[in-house]
């Protein structure tokens, strides 16, 4: 039984990808993506109920993930290649070669020359917990209302670039491989498979990015490749040290490893490798470019998939560096990213680069928690974790609805879109709201965050938290003239029309959008039955829910209460305001308003001027440009004393 | 808490605050009155203004606006009510910081150009005092061990001796919050400058009455926060607020509004600052 669903969580979404590739008829491929999305979430829920396990498939797998493996590599060194035969010799090319060469010749040597049996034996093979199973209904859950969420938006997506082949299988194969992959990176206890299954990743992260094919796409995609291979070659270096100090390959006995010191640098190897998946600062640069990628793959790339396994890695280690000075600094590089990319976020334009900073914030907040490390922090990190999750990906399949109404991605072509496409701009405000808004889950996390580093007992305490702050003020700046924009309306008497409902387009986000309100209404019993057992797994959780409050050691949010206020305040008046027509005067103008329903005025000879607003961007003082210089250089010199503070210690 | 503490602290919270408030509003325009020489309207004009406000007819742009001012009063009573209940003093920030966010969006959700200056100019606002807001909690955490207010209760001894330094900055807080010069620059306090009104300028009637009574229950929640510094005993505390909110009107009388630029320079560098230094103090010399 164990050994069959995980096999089916794994192994299924890979059959079910090749057989989309060879799938031309875009009907059966439709149903089958269904088909595979109701059985993930289906089994994502199976594993929910049967719980903790630990399994070891037969020892010939270990030689087919070996074989696998330098597959892999061959082909990213055949990526490299190919790209320095047809542009020449680039930062790019070198450095995909250059990464793939290091990690292939260490890996060779550990495993065929250093290590002492081929293939190394660890057991067991999987190892399913709490925190595993929270990441799977993740994957499987967002993963695939995402993926059928992709059948129109490809079809729609196709239809206006007006290809004449589809290439929708090929990008079906990748979409679905994604969540098969994962599945295995988040149940692996070996780290040789876990290094495997993160190179999958790495790869349909890589041809998901390049889809479109477009110069801008391959550059974006490569450059992905390489980040993430310098992340891969860390995970190679923390394979060897491990063995080399400890003389296993097990992640929960390296965690549950007495002799702390010893075993920094491998763990620091792997907090690079997760900084890089989760496109940490300075590595930030490849998630803004995957924005050049149809929007379900953000969605994928930002919500269930991919930069997950970072944040999922690091808060899967953390027990093992708890109280050193690794985490004083994991914690400080993850607070530094929070705050620089809330800030630069501020001068984005375009919707899905606002998104992606976020969710890199979001991110960078999780790290903290995993480096403030103590059982307030974790809660944390876990309940940020899922609530992102949700919020990240609904929002970007709106953004990709309304992308496909408006056909922008400009925040500005969104001004006053509340009138003219209710439906998906009320469910969008609602998405961005439960990001930013106390009692929402991500709220709950944040508060949580503060407490638990505000409680820290470091000397680094006082910077960490100034981070945290700022950051956290600087995220309501932009997600609030966001929302701005899309409430900005000419004043006008007539009652906006409901746009048509597509239920391949607007379920999955009514669904999203129902499980981030709820769970964050229910959030005690949610945290009692899904995050708690998980906490548990290596900490003392301090959590209590009396009264169905949020109860920390130190602290209590009172989520529902404020949940009654927000419906008394907003719900009811909304619903019990009638204006009559008479009611509805035009915006103030110094008494120069034309007598109509537009925005206009007039200027000049009476001249009518239409009237035009918009949003604040500060670009010449918050801009990239200025801000990158700084905040590039100080995120890598963070790294860089991370790394001399573990050799040296 | 006993059930008639709670109904207490909701009364307190709710019924009279409002009265403190425009008192507090009517002492503000007679003082500041006096101070450029002239007599200023007796101290309960703001009352009779507000009942005036609320017998008018209602004229707007659109519906959500309306709602948004509903939010901004009701979230910043609840705030004040988990204050009266001293519960967890960061949450309370939390929840103000939403009522904020409903102002902000009320005055984003016209296409004027006043209303939308005066909203992200507020925006700006909250990004100076907020992460001073945090800090303050946090500062008041390390020195009695938890984030309720009720412990500050339990402490025995005066907060101000070892939180002067973020009291300071609390003050910069409290001047961004209250809307006075130097950082005026959301809602300009005379309609005839270049914002017009900022963020109030597209409402009226009633719902100008609402945010006019919203910004009492602000202003009280913020003096309330400052009083926590001196307790036990409630007239130090109270005190406390009483001199900081003089010191506010002096400031507000002579200085000139700074830019936005300047102002989160002015918050985070002074204020910001002020805190962080506080923080680290306390870790250091524990107080």
């Amino acid at each position: 039984m164990e050994g069959t669903i995980l096999a089916i969580a794994i192994m299924f979404p890979f059959f079910a990808g090749f057989i989309c590739l060879g799938l031309k008829n875009s009907r059966a491929r439709a149903s089958l993506i269904l088909f595979t999305s109701i059985a993930l979430i289906a089994l994502s829920i199976l594993f929910l109920r049967h719980g903790a396990f630990h399994y070891t498939p037969p020892a010939e797998w270990d030689i087919v993930i070996l074989v696998l493996d330098y597959v892999l590599l061959a082909y990213f060194l055949y990526i490299g290649i190919a790209d320095f035969i047809s542009i020449g010799i680039n930062i790019r090319n070198v450095f995909t070669i250059g990464l793939v060469l290091i990690q292939g010749i260490f890996l060779a040597l550990f495993e065929f020359s250093w290590a002492p049996y081929v293939p190394v034996e660890v057991e067991p093979i999987f190892f399913v917990d709490q925190l595993s199973i929270i990441m799977c209904l993740i994957i499987c859950i967002i993963g695939s209302l995402i993926c059928i969420y992709g059948i129109k938006y490809m079809e729609d997506h196709e239809r206006h670039l007006g290809l004449e082949r589809t290439k929708q299988p090929r990008f079906f194969f990748y979409m679905i491989m994604f969540l098969g992959a994962m599945n295995g990176l988040v149940f692996a206890n070996s780290l040789l498979w876990l290094c495997f299954f993160w190179e999958v990743t790495t790869l349909c992260c890589y041809a998901l990015i390049r889809h479109d094919e477009t110069p801008e796409a391959i550059g974006c995609g490569l450059r992905a490749l390489w980040m993430n291979l310098i992340g891969g070659a860390g995970f190679v270096f923390a394979i060897i040290y491990a063995f080399n100090r400890l003389g296993t390959l097990s992640l929960a006995e390296i965690i549950a490893a007495p002799g702390v010191p010893l075993l920094l640098l491998p763990l620091a190897f792997l907090c690079l490798a997760t900084f890089t998946k989760s496109a940490q600062m300075p590595f930030q640069s490849w998630l803004l470019g995957a924005m050049v990628a149809p929007t379900p793959v953000s969605a994928l790339l930002h919500s269930s998939t991919m930069v997950n396994a970072g944040v999922y890695l690091a808060l899967r280690i953390a027990p093992a560096f708890a109280g050193t000075a690794l985490s004083t600094g994991v914690a400080l590089f993850g607070g530094f990213t929070f705050m620089t990319t809330a800030i630069l976020a501020i001068s984005q334009t375009e919707a899905k680069r606002v998104l992606a900073y976020s969710t890199i914030g979001n991110l960078g907040l999780i790290i903290l928690c995993a480096g403030v490390n103590t059982p307030l922090a974790i809660t944390a990190g876990i309940t940020l974790l899922v609530f992102h999750a949700i919020s990240k990906g609904l929002l970007f399949l709106c953004v990709g609805i309304i992308e496909h109404n408006i056909w922008s991605k400009n925040i500005e072509d969104m001004q006053g879109l509340v009138s003219k496409l209710p439906l998906i701009t009320t469910i969008t405000v609602a998405g961005i709201i439960s990001m930013l808004l106390a009692p929402f889950g991500v709220l709950i996390s944040k508060w949580a965050a503060i407490e638990a580093t505000g409680a820290l007992a470091s000397y680094w305490s006082p910077l960490i938290l100034a981070l945290l702050v700022v950051g956290s003020a600087a995220t309501t700046v932009f997600w609030i003239k966001w929302l701005g924009r899309f409430l900005s309306q000419v004043p006008s008497a007539k009652r906006a029309k409901m746009e048509s409902f597509s239920p391949i387009y607007h379920a999955p986000v009514l669904l999203l959008i129902v499980g981030a309100i709820g769970l964050s209404i229910f959030v005690a019993p949610f945290y009692q039955g899904i995050i708690c057992p998980a906490v548990g797994a290596c900490y003392t959780p301090v959590v209590t829910t009396a009264n169905w409050f949020f109860w920390g050691a130190i602290g209590c949010f009172v989520a529902w209460p404020i949940f009654a206020v927000l419906a008394l305040a907003l719900v009811v008046p909304s619903l019990v305001i009638r204006l009559k027509p008479e009611q509805i005067r035009p915006a103030y103008m110094c008494g120069e308003n034309v007598e109509s329903e537009t925005a206009e005025f007039r200027s000049v000879a009476d001249e009518r001027t239409p009237l035009e607003t918009g949003g604040f961007y500060l670009a010449r003082t918050l801009g990239e440009h200025n801000l990158n210089r700084w905040f590039n250089p100080t995120a890598l010199l963070i790294l860089l004393i991370l790394f001399a503070l573990v050799v040296i210690l | 808490m006993s059930w008639w503490q709670i109904i207490l602290a909701f009364i307190l919270a709710i019924v009279v605050t409002p009265f403190i408030g425009g008192l507090l509003r009517g002492v503000d325009r007679k003082l500041t009155a006096r101070m450029q020489g002239r007599r200023g309207p007796p101290i309960q004009q703001p009352f009779y203004d507000v009942v005036k406000l609320f017998s008018k007819q209602t004229i707007t742009t659109n519906r959500t606006q309306l709602v948004l001012a509903y939010g901004y009063l009701l979230l910043i009573v609840a705030s004040l009510v988990l204050f009266a209940l001293k519960q967890d003093l960061l949450m309370v920030i939390l929840v103000l910081g939403v009522g904020s966010v409903c102002l902000v969006l009320g005055s984003l959700s016209v296409r004027s150009p006043y209303s939308q200056f005066g909203g992200h100019r507020e925006l700006l606002q909250m990004l100076a005092y907020e992460p001073i807001l945090i800090l303050v909690a946090v500062a008041i955490y390390l020195k009695t061990g938890a984030f309720f207010i009720g412990n500050i209760f339990d402490q025995g001894e005066p907060l101000l001796p070892s939180l002067w330094v973020t009291y300071l900055a609390l003050l910069i807080a409290l001047i961004i919050v209250m809307r006075k010069s130097p950082f005026d620059i959301s809602a300009s306090e005379h309609a005839h400058q270049e914002i017009v009104r900022g963020v109030f300028t597209e409402y009226s009637g009633s719902y100008l009455g609402l945010l006019e009574l919203a910004h009492w229950y602000e202003m009280v929640l913020l003096l309330s926060i400052i009083s926590l510094l001196w307790v036990p005993g409630v007239w130090p505390g109270i005190l406390l607020a009483l001199f900081s909110f003089f010191v506010v009107l002096i400031i507000d009388n002579i200085t000139a509004r700074l830019t936005w630029p300047r102002m989160l320079r002015v918050s985070w560098v002074g204020g910001l600052g002020l805190v962080v230094l506080n923080l680290v103090g306390l870790h250091f010399f524990g107080g």
